[in-house]
């Protein structure tokens, strides 16, 4: 390994074992890989899907916002319909038996209709699925952390860079010892200072010898860490881009977990609406009972509202009946205000939520090939920059010049 | 350096890149792969676009229509809440009934005046609703770009460019080579002990290898 001619084998061997890839580097191709990576970043940055959801977030407040002013329209409309007592009962029994149909399920949109129960046992499903996905996942995890790293050739060079580390200590131990040589009496006091200065020579020229091999080694070693990434990098662009997609287990989790969300969302906006109905119904039930404490006549029923309250309003007497009357008139109006506009509500709500739950599910589809191209960009991206560069080949060579090549000559000189 | 072994290194080195010329061919086709991959991201891209634009547009015409109506409810019930409250005034003697033409005409100004405002916007009302939508296309533009880089890396290069990049890596090995060599020889020239005879040859190799003048 630490002949000249045995680091252009190693760089031969690298072209000769590897005839797909290219092992030097290509500034051009590193930089157009690197905006590839960079572009497909981008795309992952910024998907689609959230410019979906904003949109639907400002759909569903634009559409809240008209049912809110029709709400405010159909109010006004019924208050004004309350011209005989008769018109006020009517209008009130034909918001109750609006309730009542929209309860039926008579007008609950198509595509939203599951049952409570549907939901329910789709639910459960759906929780014992993603259980058994994420054991499964939990088991791939655990085979993936049992598998060994291998012995890598940069390795092998790092301990003989630690045996020429303990050579060094050698001549450190030896230059001690030519500075300990006593000396021999049939030599003169010059010769003798002329055999140590010779000796601490040979050394000092030894170790620069071997300071510059320690070097040379390091040099082979950091070549091939570089020839193990094109190795490796290589390995890693010679597999399918869609395999870099994640797993067909993961993705089907993540869609359970968006149907779960979306199940849960449109669970809550049904109790939301099974409470405001209620509500709405409570006030109608009420509203009944105060129009029947007032004991209205059929003539009474067909009076004009504002000539009835007229009569009353004219005797103390009569306080207690008016009173009875204003509770229920009062009664109709708030009636009127929440109405039956609910359902309408709910209709944007869940049809909205729908919307998102398609969006959501496309999402996971799209983050997919998102992952996968984004991965492939990065595989691409390090391949374009892990060829052998200029700077290495020149480190390279002049290291082996120096190393085996003017050590010598200061040694022989 | 050894001569002899700078001569076999660099040829060397030229060989192994003729070696691998043209053999970027794994790197061509996974590039070509992830452009395929990219294609049907894209295909999906566009059916999902087409989609929520239509469910923009249909969104919009409902909330035209829905506004338009809202606005035809309004009067109506505008409408019966001003009878109601004149009857009230003409029984009170508030409004004086001689007038009523006047009033009516005060009336029907502020009806033409709303009917007018919807009138006047009414060429596309449906635009006030997708204006506040924002664009889609941007996603579909950024995969755009990524299709151009990925054509690029998968384009297989002319022999006479492969020529020509890796003539471009040798220079610069030389260049680097180079540059090692003069910092070599500037260091050796600083040494004090230097005999005077080696000292004229490294100078005169520092020149010829046209070394940037050192400081002393």
């Amino acid at each position: 390994m630490t002949q000249p001619s045995n680091y252009t084998l190693l760089l031969l061997a690298a072209a000769l074992t590897s005839p797909a890839q290219n092992i030097l580097y290509n500034q051009d191709r590193d930089k157009l890989a690197k905006d590839t990576l960079e572009a497909a970043r981008q795309i992952a940055s910024a998907p689609l899907s959230a410019a979906e959801i904003r949109n639907l977030a400002t759909i569903e407040q634009n559409q809240i916002q008209s049912a809110i002013e029709w709400y405010r329209i159909t109010m006004r409309s019924n208050i004004q319909s309350f011209r005989t007592w008769r018109d006020a009962q009517n209008s009130i029994n034909f918001i109750a038996a609006e309730i009542d149909e929209r309860e039926a399920g008579l007008q609950v949109a198509p595509r939203v209709a599951a049952t409570a129960a549907g939901l329910t046992s789709r639910r459960e499903n759906l929780k014992t699925q993603i259980n058994n996905l994420v054991k499964a996942g939990e088991l791939a995890k655990a085979n993936a952390a049992k598998t060994a790293s291998a012995t890598t050739p940069s390795s092998e060079l790092k301990i003989i860079g630690e045996r020429v580390g303990q050579f060094e200590e050698l001549l450190a131990f030896a230059r001690k010892v030519a500075a300990g040589i006593p000396a021999n009496p049939a030599d003169s006091n010059q010769a003798a200072a002329g055999i140590r200065e010779d000796i601490a020579t040979t050394l000092t020229s030894v170790e620069k010898a071997v300071k510059d091999i320690q070097k040379g080694i390091q040099e082979v070693g950091e070549l091939a860490t570089t020839i193990e990434t094109i190795v490796s990098s290589w390995e890693k662009i010679r597999v399918d881009p869609a395999s870099l997609a994640p797993s067909p287990d993961k993705i089907a989790l993540e869609l359970l977990q968006r149907e779960a969300e979306f199940i849960k969302n449109l669970t809550a906006l049904r109790v939301r609406r099974h409470f405001e109905v209620a509500e709405t119904i409570k006030l109608i039930r009420r509203f009944q009972a105060e129009f029947q404490r007032n004991r209205f006549s059929t003539a009474d029923l067909d009076s004009e509202i504002t000539a009835d309250l007229s009569s009353l309003a004219g005797s103390a007497s009569f306080r207690g009946a008016l009173e009875q009357r204003l509770r229920t008139l009062l009664l109709a109006a708030h009636i009127s205000a929440r109405q039956s506009g609910d359902q309408t509500m709910n209709d944007i709500r869940e049809s909205i939520e729908f919307r998102r739950y398609e969006v959501s599910r496309q999402s996971v589809y799209n983050s997919a090939y998102e992952v996968a191209l984004s991965a492939a960009a990065e595989r691409l991206a390090a391949y374009y920059a892990s060829g052998i560069k200029p700077t290495q080949v020149a480190q390279l060579v002049y290291q082996l010049g120096t190393a085996f090549t003017l050590p010598y000559i200061a040694v022989t000189k | 350096m050894n001569p002899l072994q700078r001569i076999t290194a660099i040829p060397a080195l030229a060989l192994c890149a003729l070696i691998s010329t043209g053999c970027d061919k794994d790197a061509l086709a996974f590039a070509s792969r992830t452009a395929k991959l990219l294609e049907d991201y894209r295909g999906q891209l566009t059916n999902e676009i087409s989609a929520a634009e239509d469910y923009y547009r249909r969104y919009a015409a409902v909330e035209t229509d829905s506004a338009q109506k809202r606005a035809s409810g309004l009067q109506a019930v505008a409408l019966l809440e001003t009878a109601d409250k004149w009857s009230i005034d003409y029984i009170q003697q508030v409004k004086d009934t001689a007038r009523v033409r006047e009033q009516l005409l005060d009336a029907a100004t502020t009806h033409f005046d709303e009917t007018q405002k919807r009138w006047l916007n009414e060429i596309d009302q449906s635009r006030i609703y997708l204006d506040r939508i924002e664009k889609l296309q941007a996603g579909k533009e950024k995969a755009e770009a990524l299709a151009k880089l990925l054509e690029s890396l998968a384009q297989k290069r002319s022999l006479a460019t492969e020529a020509k990049e890796i003539g471009k890596f040798i220079e610069a090995t030389k260049e680097e080579l180079d540059k090692k060599i003069c910092e070599n020889i500037a260091g050796t020239l600083k040494q004090t002990d230097l005999p005077a005879d080696r000292k004229a040859a490294l100078e005169q190799l520092s020149k010829d290898r046209k070394c940037p003048a050192q400081n002393s």
